[in-house]
C-alpha cells in the first residue's frame, strides 16, 4: 500500500497541494483526474519526492519514502514525466537500459541478467524491430512505447504515469492504455494522470479526483462518477451513462 | 576493430603525427637527425627541442584534454549544446584571477597560479549559478548571460593590462589564451588536477547517461541528480580552471571537441570523453602549431585561431538549436 | 498619418538633466587632469579674455576642446546608431556592439594595415565603412534576420559569435602588423587619446548627414514598432526604410570607429536610458538618445583619464565595464 498522510506543497508562497491524505490501493489502476492547474502533476511529483518544497509524509508498505536513498527509492516506485527530454542518438535499447540504473553499480555496466530483463521488456512492448533505432526518430506513439519500456525495465511495483495519452492520436492512446492494463495484470500498481474521463472509467479502478489542490472525491469510478462530481469539479454539465461496451459510467457534456 | 576503436586509433595517431610536426616546424627548421640526436643526447638544439617545443607540445595536449572534457561535463548536467566553460564565464573568471595574481606578483612560484585560477572560476561558476537561481531563464538567455559575465571579464582583464603594461605576447595569454614561453614548470601544476579529474568524469559517465532524459526522469531512475551535477561541475570548473591558469582563456575548445566527439562516436559519455579529449588535443595542438609558423619568427595567440574555427560553428550550431 | 505623442513636462525636466549631466561633464574634461594645472577660470578667460600667447588656453583650445567635442559626438553618433537599430528590430538587445558593426569596422580598419591584405591602400573611413557593413550583413544573414520570425535572442547569439571571430582576426592582424606596438591594444579597446583638429574635421560633416538621414526614418520608426505588417498596411515602405536605416547606422558607427576604435556598449545602453526618461517617440528620442550617448562617453572618457593618472585607460574598456552588467541585467530580466 501506497500512503500519503498530511501532504502540502507550496509553490513562492501559493499553496498548490493542502493535507493531503490518501491511500493508492495496490495493485490496481489509479486514475488522477480534475481540471487543468489542480495539482495533479505536483501530487504524482511529491510523490515520487522529486518535490524539495513537499512536506508530509508518504509511506510505501510501511517505509517512508524519503528515508530511502535515491536508488532504494528507484527500485520501488518510477515515474515518467509528461514531456520528459528525448536526447538525440540514443537508440531505443540503449534508452531501455537506463532503466536498469537502480539496480547497478556507479559505472553502469549491465549484467547478463540486467541484458536479459532489457530483452524481455523490448520484446513485451513490441519494440524488437525497433531496438537499434535512435528514439529521437520514432513517431510519437512509439517513443511512448519506448519510454514505458523503460519503466518497465525498471522493475518496479508502483509506476507513475503522468499524462501518457497527451499528444498521441487516439488509436494510440488505446494502445496505451491497454499496455498500462497489461502490466496492472502482471502486478504493477499504476498512477495515472488523465485528461479522457471516459478513458479513466473504463482502463481504471480507481479514480482520485482534485480540485484545486485538495481531493474532491476517491472511490471506484461506479461509486463517485456521476454529473454532481462534474459539475462541482469541473463546471461541467454532463449527462453519464452507461458505457455499453465496457460496462462503465461515462459522461456526454451537455 | 570496432568502428570506435577506430576512430580512437585515427586521432591518436593523427595526435601522433601532428606532434612530430610541431617537433620539426617552426621559426628555425631542424632536421631529422638533428632533432633524433637531440632528444637522445642533448646538443646544441637543446634549447629549441627539449625546452621549447616539446613542453609546448605537452601542454597544449593536457589542456585540449582538460577543456574538452570540462566541455562535455558542462554541456551533459546543463544540456545546453552553447554550453561550456568558456561561454559561461568560468574560462574568464578563472584568467582574470591569474591573471591579476600575476600582475600584483609578478615572481611568485607558479604553481600557485591554478589555486588561484580556481578560485576565480569557481566564482564566476556560482555567479552563474546564483543567477540560473533567481530568475530561472530559459537556456538560450543563460548561455547569453553566461557570454556577458565573460565579456565583462575579459573587459576587466583588458583593464588591468592596461594598469600593468606587459610585454604583448603576455597580455595576449590573458586575453586570448597563447602557449607563447611554456616551458617544463608549467606542467607539473597542470598534470596532478587532470590525473585526478579525468578519470573522475569517466566515473560520472554513467549518470550523465541519464541526466540527457531530464533531471526528473533521472531522479525517478534513482541518480541523485543534485549530487551529480554538484559533482560534475564542480570538476568541469576545476579542469578548465586549471587549463586557464597555464595558458589563457582557450576559446570554444570547451564547446567544438564535445559536439565533434559526439558527432562522431554517439551519445555515451563513456565513449565521448575519450573522443572529445583526443579532440580537443588535437584543436589546441594544431591551433599552436599553426600560431607559431604561420608569420615566424611572431607569434599568434593559439586562442585567435581556435577562435576562428570555433565561432563559425557556434553559429552553425545556432542554426540547428530549436530549443528557444 | 501621423502618431502623436504627449510631451509630458517631465519629460523635458528629464531631457533638462541630461543636458546639465552632459555639460558638466564636457566641461570638467576640458581642464580636469592636466599638466598644466588648469582651471574653470582658463574656460572662462578664453570668452571673455582670449589671449593667444597664454600656454593654458592654448592647451584647452588645441588639445582638450577638440578630444570633448569628439567624445561628445561620437556617443551622441553611437547613441543615435543604437536607438536606430533597436527601432528597427524591434530588439532591446541590439546595438552596433552586439551586431558587430563596429567589430568589423575595426577588423578590416586592422587588416587595412597589412600591407598584403587585399583591402590595403584603402583610406581608414572606407575600410571601417566596408567593415561595419560586413559585421552587420554577417549577423544579420547567420543570425536569421531574415526568417519570417525572426529570433532576437538568436541574432544576438549569433552577433557575439561573429564579434568574436572578428575581435581574432582583428588581434591577429594587429600582431603581424606591428608585434611591438602596445598601443595597439588602447586602440582595439577604443580610444580618444590622440584626438585633434583635424580628426574633428573628418568626424563632423560626414556625422551631420548621417543624423540627417536619422532624422528622416523617425516617423517610419515610429510606426515600425507596430510590426512591419501594420507599418507596410499603414503605407510605410518598409525596405526602403530598411535600407535608410542601415545605411546611416553604417555611417554613424564607422565614423566613429574609425576616429577611436570601438567604444562597445553606448550603443545599447543609450537608448534604453532615453526610452526610460522621453517615452517613445523616435523624434524625441533620436536626440535624447544621442544625448544620453554622448554624456556616457564624455563621462567615460573623464573617467579614463582619472583612474591612474596620467596613464590613460582606453575609454572603451570603462564603457565595457559599465555595460556588460546592464547587458546581463536586460538578457536575465527579458522575457523569453
Amino acid at each position: 500500500m501506497l500512503h500519503i498522510e498530511n501532504l502540502s506543497v507550496n509553490y513562492t508562497g501559493k499553496t498548490v497541494l493542502k493535507d493531503l491524505n490518501l491511500t493508492i490501493p495496490k495493485g490496481k489502476i489509479t486514475a488522477l483526474i480534475g481540471p487543468n492547474g489542480c495539482g495533479k502533476s505536483t501530487l504524482l511529483k511529491a510523490i515520487s519526492g522529486g518535490l524539495k518544497s513537499a512536506t508530509g509524509q508518504v509511506t510505501l508498505a510501511g517505509r517512508d519514502l524519503s528515508r530511502l536513498n535515491h536508488k532504494e527509492r528507484a527500485r520501488c516506485l518510477s515515474i515518467l514525466p509528461q514531456s520528459p527530454i528525448t536526447p538525440e542518438g540514443i537508440s531505443v535499447q540503449q534508452l531501455v537500459s537506463f532503466g536498469r540504473n537502480p539496480y547497478l553499480s556507479q559505472w553502469g555496466r549491465l549484467s547478463a541478467e540486467d541484458d536479459q530483463k532489457v530483452q524481455q521488456v523490448i520484446h513485451q512492448t513490441g519494440l524488437s524491430e525497433l531496438a537499434q533505432r535512435p528514439v529521437d526518430t520514432l513517431s510519437g506513439g512509439q517513443r511512448q512505447r519506448a519510454w514505458i519500456a523503460m519503466i518497465l525495465a525498471q522493475d518496479t511495483e508502483y509506476i507513475l504515469l503522468d499524462e501518457p495519452t497527451t499528444y498521441l492520436d487516439l488509436t494510440h492512446q488505446i494502445e496505451l492504455m491497454e499496455m498500462i492494463r497489461q502490466m496492472n495484470k502482471q502486478g504493477k500498481t499504476l498512477v495515472v494522470v488523465l485528461h479522457d474521463l471516459n478513458q479513466a472509467c473504463r482502463y481504471c479502478d480507481h479514480l482520485i479526483v482534485m480540485r484545486q489542490g485538495q481531493i474532491s472525491a476517491q472511490d471506484s469510478p461506479d461509486k463517485i462518477f456521476n454529473s454532481r462530481l462534474l459539475k462541482e469539479v469541473f463546471e461541467l454539465n454532463a449527462m453519464i451513462i452507461n458505457d455499453p461496451v465496457a460496462n462503465k459510467p461515462m459522461c456526454i457534456p451537455l | 576493430m570496432s568502428r570506435y576503436n577506430r576512430i580512437l586509433a585515427g586521432g591518436f595517431s593523427l595526435l601522433l603525427f601532428l606532434s612530430l610536426i610541431s617537433l620539426f616546424s617552426g621559426a628555425q627548421s631542424l632536421t631529422v637527425k638533428t632533432v633524433i640526436s637531440t632528444l637522445i643526447n642533448g646538443g646544441d638544439a637543446d634549447f629549441i627541442i627539449n625546452q621549447y617545443r616539446l613542453p609546448r607540445i605537452f601542454i597544449a595536449v593536457l589542456t585540449g584534454i582538460g577543456l574538452a572534457v570540462s566541455g562535455v561535463l558542462t554541456q551533459g548536467i546543463i544540456r545546453n549544446p552553447l554550453a561550456s566553460p568558456d561561454l559561461m564565464g568560468i574560462s574568464g573568471g578563472a584568467g582574470l584571477s591569474a591573471c591579476t595574481v600575476l600582475l600584483i606578483r609578478p615572481d611568485i612560484n607558479i604553481s600557485w597560479l591554478p589555486p588561484a585560477a580556481l578560485l576565480g572560476g569557481f566564482s564566476a561558476a556560482l555567479f552563474i549559478w546564483l543567477l540560473n537561481r533567481w530568475h530561472n531563464p530559459s537556456p538560450a538567455r543563460l548561455a547569453l548571460a553566461g557570454i556577458a559575465v565573460s565579456a565583462f571579464l575579459t573587459s576587466c582583464i583588458n583593464f588591468l593590462l592596461v594598469l600593468h603594461p606587459v610585454e604583448v605576447n603576455s597580455a595576449m595569454i590573458w586575453l586570448t589564451g597563447s602557449l607563447w614561453g611554456r616551458s617544463w614548470d608549467y606542467i607539473w601544476p597542470l598534470l596532478p588536477w587532470l590525473i585526478i579529474l579525468v578519470p573522475f568524469s569517466f566515473y560520472l559517465a554513467w549518470s550523465l547517461d541519464l541526466c540527457a532524459l531530464g533531471d526528473e526522469t533521472a531522479g525517478a531512475l534513482g541518480v541523485n541528480t543534485q549530487r551529480l551535477q554538484i559533482m560534475a561541475l564542480a570538476s568541469a570548473v576545476a579542469l578548465a580552471s586549471v587549463c586557464v591558469a597555464v595558458c589563457g582563456t582557450i576559446s570554444f575548445v570547451g564547446l567544438l571537441a564535445p559536439h565533434l566527439a559526439r558527432l562522431l562516436v554517439g551519445s555515451r559519455h563513456k565513449l565521448i570523453l575519450p573522443a572529445a579529449a583526443l579532440t580537443g588535443a588535437l584543436l589546441v595542438l594544431s591551433a599552436d602549431t599553426l600560431a607559431r609558423n604561420l608569420a615566424p619568427p611572431l607569434e599568434l595567440p593559439a586562442g585567435v585561431l581556435t577562435a576562428v574555427l570555433g565561432a563559425p560553428y557556434f553559429i552553425f550550431l545556432l542554426h540547428r538549436y530549436k530549443g528557444w | 498619418m501621423n502618431i502623436t505623442y504627449p510631451v509630458r513636462k517631465k519629460q523635458q525636466l528629464n531631457t533638462l538633466l541630461l543636458i546639465t549631466a552632459l555639460l558638466s561633464g564636457f566641461i570638467i574634461s576640458l581642464y580636469t587632469q592636466s599638466e598644466f594645472l588648469l582651471q574653470v577660470n582658463d574656460i572662462w578667460q578664453i570668452l571673455t579674455a582670449y589671449d593667444s600667447s597664454d600656454i593654458k588656453q592654448q592647451v584647452i583650445l588645441s588639445l582638450r576642446l577638440p578630444r570633448s567635442l569628439t567624445a561628445c559626438l561620437i556617443g551622441f553618433n553611437l547613441g543615435a546608431a543604437g536607438l536606430l537599430m533597436q527601432g528597427l528590430t524591434r530588439n532591446p538587445l541590439a546595438s552596433p556592439t552586439l551586431f558587430a558593426v563596429s567589430s568589423g569596422a575595426a577588423c578590416v580598419t586592422a587588416l587595412n594595415s597589412l600591407t598584403f591584405a587585399m583591402v590595403s591602400g584603402l583610406p581608414s573611413e572606407a575600410a571601417a565603412f566596408i567593415g561595419a557593413l560586413t559585421g552587420g550583413l554577417l549577423v544579420f544573414l547567420l543570425g536569421g534576420g531574415l526568417n519570417t520570425q525572426n529570433n532576437s535572442l538568436r541574432l544576438i547569439l549569433a552577433g557575439i559569435a561573429v564579434n568574436g571571430l572578428l575581435t581574432s582576426l582583428t588581434r591577429a592582424a594587429l600582431i603581424i602588423a606591428d608585434d611591438t606596438a602596445y598601443s595597439l591594444l588602447h586602440w582595439l579597446s577604443g580610444s580618444l587619446s590622440d584626438i585633434d583638429w583635424l580628426r574633428w574635421t573628418q568626424l563632423w560633416p560626414l556625422s551631420l548627414a548621417a543624423l540627417l538621414l536619422a532624422v528622416s526614418t523617425c516617423r517610419g520608426l515610429n510606426l515600425n514598432a507596430l510590426g512591419e505588417q501594420t507599418a507596410f498596411s499603414l503605407g510605410i515602405n518598409v525596405t526602403w526604410l530598411r535600407i535608410r536605416v542601415c545605411l546611416a547606422v553604417l555611417l554613424l558607427t564607422s565614423i566613429s570607429v574609425t576616429i577611436a576604435g570601438p567604444i562597445v556598449f553606448v550603443g545599447l545602453i543609450a537608448p534604453h536610458l532615453a526610452r526610460a526618461l522621453c517615452g517613445r517617440s523616435h523624434f524625441i528620442l533620436l536626440p535624447v538618445s544621442g544625448l544620453s550617448g554622448a554624456a556616457l562617453v564624455c563621462w567615460a572618457d573623464l573617467l579614463s583619464r582619472s583612474i591612474v593618472p596620467p596613464a590613460e585607460t582606453p575609454v572603451g574598456i570603462i564603457t565595457a565595464l559599465i555595460g556588460t552588467p546592464f547587458f546581463i541585467y536586460l538578457v536575465v530580466q527579458g522575457k523569453s
